[in-house]
């Protein structure tokens, strides 16, 4: 078929769409709808706050905050065509991630606690459970634009959604040992975050 | 000397100088006035989108010709094949088509447009690697075991296009494109203008004919 044919079929057949909304305001509604699910998911399980942990390291909350709210803005930001990003903000989220990892590790010589390694080991199941909320509210946020830069998005994708769940989860879990938190905080997001990188070529549709 | 006003500014700088101006840096004058029609033609395009984005679509048409006739340039210099640099337009076309929605006025029209060419240019990229490599797998196959190679095999395939090109117009070119172009229903449909159920429907009879005039030459 010729091109101009094309285009006169195009052109024909052509709707008023509704345009996307610009990727700060976005953003914003999925920070809020991640907010809600994560304050749902600790009030049920906290029996209404009344068991909630206060993270005695705060600090350490910091660099998963961020690498929270700066993958879910790449995200969407890069699922926009046209738009880019420069490759040292790329790697902003993964040093929040490394940040994170660092500060738990430095705590290894003065740690003192009495919980044992297994106790509360359902965090990482938790982790994956809360991070379905968010990941498919910002899956849908993207697959309704056209993401090119798929690897990338996949991966911000998955960071963004578990890494928003280890901050959750956070509340919920008294353990603070160093080794813990490791295995069953950190290691699930970084095994999640890249899955999103391996997954990103099926989840995202094609146009 | 009638002075000479331009929206480039040289005018405030009084004839004279502009003269001087001509005179010293001809080439910045003929940039300055390029750069400036360049950036009237995006805005124009931003405009065009945007119009288009609320259905309006004498202006769709137009851009998109104004589109096609760019990217033939732009498609050009990267593929040399004359049908598959038709092929590659048209599925740009159809890409910028389906994310039409994705684009904001406010932001410039070019760096949209390029993203969503280059991803359907890399796709094809893709492809073709793809495909040279199972030629090339092939032809050493066939190197190493000569006497594996199933002349059976490319007789069969020869048969089964030969077969597909007898099949009625819509048959033929919606199997064509599905099964030699390798586009999905969703591409197919839109390229035709016949809706996704069309599609299927049509080339599931064209396969019925197809394995049908199979049985009957066996």
């Amino acid at each position: 078929m010729k091109t101009e044919k094309l285009i006169n079929n195009l052109s024909m057949e052509l709707s008023p769409v509704k345009r996307n909304y610009p990727t700060f305001v976005t953003f914003l509604f999925w920070v809020f709808f991640t907010s809600l699910s994560l304050i749902l998911f600790i009030w049920s399980k906290s029996n209404s706050f009344e068991f909630i942990s206060i993270p005695k390291y705060f600090y350490e909350l910091i660099p998963v905050s961020c690498t929270f709210l700066l993958s879910g803005l790449l995200a969407i930001h890069l699922s926009v065509p046209g738009n880019r990003v420069k490759l040292k903000v790329l790697f902003l989220p993964i040093i929040c991630l490394l940040l994170w990892i660092i500060l738990i590790s430095l705590r290894y010589s003065s740690s003192n606690s009495n919980v044992i390694l297994n106790e509360y080991h359902s965090c990482s199941k938790d982790i994956l459970i809360l991070s379905i909320p968010s990941f498919s509210i910002l899956l849908f946020i993207i697959n309704k634009r056209i993401p090119i830069y798929k690897n990338w998005t996949g991966l911000f994708l998955l960071a963004a959604s578990s890494s928003a769940s280890a901050f959750g989860i956070s509340f919920l879990c008294p353990n603070d040992i160093p080794n813990h938190l490791l295995i069953f905080h950190v290691l699930p997001v970084l095994a999640l975050s890249l899955l999103g990188i391996i997954l990103s070529n099926l989840i995202f549709v094609d146009r | 000397m009638i002075p000479y006003k331009d929206s480039n500014g040289f005018v405030l700088l009084g004839f004279i100088r502009l003269d001087l101006l001509l005179f010293l840096y001809p080439k910045a004058y003929s940039f300055n006035i390029s750069k400036n029609s360049m950036a009237e033609e995006k805005q124009i395009f931003s405009k065009l989108m945007e119009m288009s984005q609320s259905g309006n679509k004498d202006s769709y048409r137009e851009l998109l010709h104004k589109i096609s006739i760019i990217l033939s340039k732009y498609l050009s210099t990267r593929i040399v094949s004359y049908d598959d640099r038709e092929d590659v337009l048209q599925e740009i076309l159809i890409s910028i088509h389906n994310s039409r929605h994705t684009y904001i006025p406010s932001k410039p029209f070019y760096p949209w447009m390029y993203a969503i060419a280059k991803n359907t240019l890399i796709k094809y990229y893709k492809k073709i690697h793809k495909q040279s490599l199972y030629q090339m797998e092939a032809e050493i196959s066939s190197l190493i075991s000569p006497e594996k190679n199933d002349s059976n095999e490319i007789d069969s395939t020869k048969e089964i296009l030969k077969l597909i090109e007898e099949l009625p117009g819509k048959q033929k070119e919606i199997i064509q494109l599905l099964k030699i172009g390798g586009l999905s229903i969703k591409d197919v449909a839109a390229k035709l203008n016949l809706s996704e159920a069309n599609v299927k429907v049509i080339a599931h009879r064209g396969y019925q004919t197809l394995r049908k005039r199979v049985r009957h030459e066996d």
